[in-house]
């Protein structure tokens, strides 16, 4: 009766053992409270390294499904009207992978970081000039992008919930 | 019944009655408790959409204003236009609630559809219950922004 009874709880203990397991493999990405300067900092490194490696799912993770993406074209001396364009997160994504399999040299670099964690600390306002170089079916194009993104806590994580880019200069 | 039966039925008897108790409790505690409405809340929703609908309003009668006089937005005009417009929160979300000052801060994305066309424009918007009145207050901010960037002045020919 009473080796009935072990083997009950030996079975249990380990389904618990595999479920603590499960969990604590879920638990490996950090669950934020607060957001600090660092973690946007750390954030717009990685995203800056996954666009050089071509990593698609390493700049998109950090987005919110519903993020909202605003891309302006900025008005020259040859065009009175600036071009705006509001674009989902899988549109992105789609135009992401484009650009990626065609693209043969990319210089990404971020300059004038500035970033504004809000009073409750559950969101920040990031905003920075990128300047990128691309070599895509062997024409160079340099341009300059202001980008503001707004990032929150959702479901524990850092997301970006919407992002204005405004291409100021383009050759 | 014997005398085993009888006692589980008392038993059972009690633990339904102190569990009603508790249910009844928990009806007052939360009907008295008179907490900001949650981001979401029905009315809190309708507030905001009131809100965006006024200052579109607001826009407009201004744009007409500039013509000549007899060109202002009327009334029946404004309910033509709004008919056609669809007004809505989506994802909406919240920052943080701070039960000392009864005051919630939330977000969302406002759809706005109007003669076909989509906008998704990312806001915030404060809900606070004014201590005295018991009034809600809303604050909404993103809309001013997102006019600034969709409208920016055009440069003119030279």
């Amino acid at each position: 009766m009473k080796m009935h009874y072990l083997k009950h709880w030996i079975c249990l203990f380990q389904i618990l053992a595999f479920i603590a397991g499960i969990s604590g493999c879920k638990e490996s990405s950090r669950h934020y409270a607060e957001i600090a300067e660092n973690d946007v900092m750390s954030m717009m490194n990685e995203v800056e390294k996954a666009t050089l490696a071509k990593d698609l799912n390493g700049v998109i993770k950090h987005m919110a499904p519903f993020v909202v993406i605003n891309i302006t074209m900025a008005s020259d001396n040859s065009t009175l009207m600036q071009q705006r364009v509001q674009i989902s997160r899988d549109q992105y994504e789609d135009e992401l992978r484009k650009f990626f399999a065609k693209r043969s040299y990319h210089d990404y670099r971020i300059e004038n970081a500035a970033i504004t964690i809000s009073e409750h600390r559950r969101s920040a306002i990031a905003e920075a000039d990128i300047l990128e170089t691309i070599v895509m079916d062997e024409k160079e194009t340099r341009t300059t992008t202001h980008q503001k993104s707004v990032l929150e806590i959702i479901d524990g994580k850092i997301l970006v919930t919407s992002i204005d880019a405004i291409i100021v200069s383009g050759e | 019944m014997n005398i085993k039966g009888q006692m589980s039925e008392r038993f059972y008897r009690r633990e339904f009655a102190i569990a009603g108790i508790f249910v009844i409790l928990l009806i007052f505690v939360s009907g008295c408790s008179k907490s900001v409405p949650k981001c979401d809340d029905g009315k809190t929703v309708k507030a905001v959409i009131n809100t965006v609908s006024e200052d579109f309003k607001k826009d407009l009668a201004a744009v007409a204003g500039m013509g000549a006089p007899g060109m202002e937005l009327t009334d029946d005009e404004w309910r033509t236009i709004r008919a056609g417009m669809v007004i809505d929160l989506e994802e909406i979300r919240e920052q943080s609630f701070d039960e000392a000052a009864d005051k919630r801060i939330c977000a969302a994305n406002l759809m706005v559809v109007s003669g076909g066309a989509k906008e998704l424009i990312p806001v915030t918007f404060v809900t606070e219950r004014n201590r005295d009145s018991g009034e809600v207050k809303i604050t909404l901010s993103g809309l001013d922004e997102f006019r600034e960037s969709a409208y920016e002045e055009m440069p003119l020919p030279e």
